[in-house]
């Protein structure tokens, strides 16, 4: 057996790389840092340095950092990738971790193996060599199993078990139109897609799933006036999507801003729907009881369009937070729709009736006697409540600064002319400012 | 009395009331009540007040609030006796119609709350059509005019008066919940 081991130095989902090396072996494992390849059955195909040469060149390509080294095992293979080291001796004693638990699943036992190195350290054994000299009687008596486990698999008398790995399995759905049947309206798109979704939605229900990702891509004919002539939309969904209704609503609202903005200028050659990411469900018989699961759904559905139509920063549900400020008591979330939140604070018990309205800047205004001028108006104030709301803070977080943000406000709530009443506060200046309004 | 009261009592002294088959929300300071899948105007200056009470009365339902900006304080609502877990908010910029489009198509929310911008009749037919089959009430809220547009079935002027909230019924189609 020789395994090569691929360990990458940069983040990223390590399935996507792992689907690149199936073009070299079939038995490829995952773990959350590295990929292993089983090359040793490919040998008539290419030798060790080739495969190391085009692994350097497809990650080269990839855009992705890695240390690429070939083995008798995956322990091996990983210590030598981490160390950047060919020979097994001169492994340093930390590379046992590598040797115990090469796949990263196990904090217990790595806790044992630490106390195991730094107890060698300790005692001046530095590297794999002096480690497997040492006899295994003493290891057992002083470590234990674990001492016994680092010196077989050190040896090579225990193997390491080969995880099943797959790549994910990718459905899509492909249409090619005959030449000049249309010409990129968006109708026949868009009835082409729904009979795409219909299959793709069956296909994921079987499956137990819903699409979290998918994208889009029209292929149009290739003429010297159309250079976009391939358009591919991607979509992230705020929730996974199982119907084919919902979806296809999200689908409009792109495609038809997509084609105001950049219409399509020749013959539509071929409709590709993909799904990117999909994600498990709990399916199971329709509830005859209650439709919440339905309304669920629903709601999600139109969150989904929401987003897409407006932007994901202006669909929310408000959380109330600790802040005494007006402008600062409430905070804008944008998770799941009608999500039992936390309970919030009784602030009815700790703050005076708010205004129903708030102004997104306050706005100065005048005070003379018996009367309130806003924006150049006159109106006469009917009650001023005496009862005062003092807001201050900023200062003590750091007293010594001087700081911008520092707030000082005494709240007034004024009944003036038509009744209406609004809410007024004072600054340490004397100074006055409209800051909401009851409506 | 306003002039939609004022018409029901006229129309029942000659006994020519016509039988309602619709539902109706129950509402404070307004023994008629508010009829399911309608579009009601409010005016005044206190028709958010008035609109929690409402809302208040109906703890289990959701609401969908769209603003072109936002400016409604949610410290607020939840003061008034209003669980936030049940408003959506939904700023819709210039772009109002197609955000209530799909939350009345969507049938997942019996009260919507949005500015009153629309002018043509057509868009508030449109509308009137999609809260019937939904059974949603739609509220527009509004400046200091209401709207001649003919599907608004229940315009209400509400304002601040020293006795507390008064309510003046401007037009009424649907009549006295029986």
């Amino acid at each position: 057996m020789r395994v090569a081991c691929i360990l990458l130095n940069t983040k990223i989902p390590i399935s996507r790389i792992a689907e690149h090396f199936l073009r070299f072996s079939p038995q490829i494992c995952v773990s959350k840092e590295a990929l292993f390849v089983e090359i040793g059955r490919s040998k008539s195909l290419f030798d060790e340095s080739i495969f190391v040469s085009k692994a350097k060149r497809l990650l080269k390509k990839l855009n992705i950092e890695a240390e690429v080294r070939i083995a008798k095992d995956i322990t091996d293979s990983l210590a030598f990738a981490r160390f950047r080291c060919d020979e097994l001796k001169k492994l340093p004693l930390n590379s046992l971790h590598d040797f115990t638990d090469p796949f990263d699943r196990d904090p217990a036992l790595r806790k044992s193996v630490q106390n195991l190195i730094n107890s060698f350290q300790n005692l001046g054994i530095k590297n794999l060599d002096q480690f497997v000299q040492l006899p295994v009687s003493d290891l057992i008596s002083r470590f234990g199993i674990v001492g016994r486990f680092c010196y077989q698999r050190v040896r090579g008398e225990t193997l390491v078990n080969w995880p099943n790995w797959k790549p994910d399995e990718i459905i899509f759905e492909r249409k090619e139109f005959s030449y000049f049947e249309f010409y990129g309206e968006l109708e026949p798109i868009l009835f082409e897609l729904k009979s795409q979704l219909d299959l793709i939605f069956l296909r994921l229900f079987v499956r137990g799933k819903r699409a979290q990702k998918m994208e889009i891509e029209i292929k149009c004919e290739k003429i010297s006036t159309h250079p976009n002539y391939i358009r591919k939309f991607n979509f992230n969904f705020f929730a996974p999507q199982g119907s084919t209704k919902g979806t296809l609503r999200i689908f409009k609202e792109r495609l038809t801003k997509e084609f105001e903005k950049n219409p399509i200028l020749s013959p539509v050659e071929a409709v590709q729907t993909t799904v990117i990411k999909s994600v498990h469900y709990e399916g199971g018989q329709k509830n005859i009881f209650s439709n919440e699961e339905e309304k669920t759904e629903q709601i999600n559905s139109l969150h989904n369009q929401l987003i897409e139509i407006l932007g994901i920063e202006n669909v929310f549900q408000a959380e109330l937070v600790e802040d005494r400020r007006p402008e600062k008591s409430w905070v804008k979330r944008f998770d799941r729709p009608h999500e039992a939140q936390e309970k919030p604070v009784n602030v009815s018990d700790v703050i005076p009736e708010r205004p129903t309205y708030l102004l997104k800047k306050p706005i100065r205004i005048e005070i003379t006697a018996g009367f309130a001028h806003i924006r150049k108006k006159r109106y006469r104030i009917l009650h001023w409540d005496n009862v005062v709301e003092k807001i201050t803070g900023g200062w003590f977080e750091k007293p010594t600064e001087e700081l911008k943000n520092v707030f000082d406000r005494n709240y007034y709530h004024v009944e003036i002319e038509g009744h209406q009443r609004i809410t007024v506060f004072e600054t340490p200046n004397r100074e006055y400012f409209l800051h909401g309004y009851y409506g | 009395m306003g002039n939609a009261e004022l018409l029901t009592s006229l129309r029942e002294q000659i006994g020519s009331n016509q039988v309602q088959d619709r539902e109706f929300w129950k509402a404070p300071l307004l023994s008629s009540g508010v009829p399911k899948g309608i579009i009601v105007e409010l005016i005044g200056n206190a028709y958010t007040e008035w609109l929690l009470q409402f809302f208040k009365e109906h703890p289990e339902n959701y609401i969908y609030w769209c603003e072109r900006d936002s400016s409604v304080n949610p410290t607020a609502i939840y003061q008034r006796g209003i669980n936030l877990e049940r408003i959506k908010f939904v700023i819709t910029g210039d772009e109002l119609q197609q955000p209530l489009r799909l939350a009345l198509e969507s049938n997942s929310y019996p009260f919507l709350v949005a500015p009153s911008r629309f002018d043509d009749v057509k868009i508030f037919q449109r509308l009137h059509l999609l809260a019937e089959k939904s059974k949603s009430t739609l509220f527009f809220l509004g400046q200091n005019k209401f709207s001649q547009a003919w599907p608004i079935s229940l315009q209400l002027e509400i304002n601040f008066s020293s006795d507390g909230i008064k309510i003046n019924v401007h037009r009424q189609k649907y009549g006295v919940n029986k």
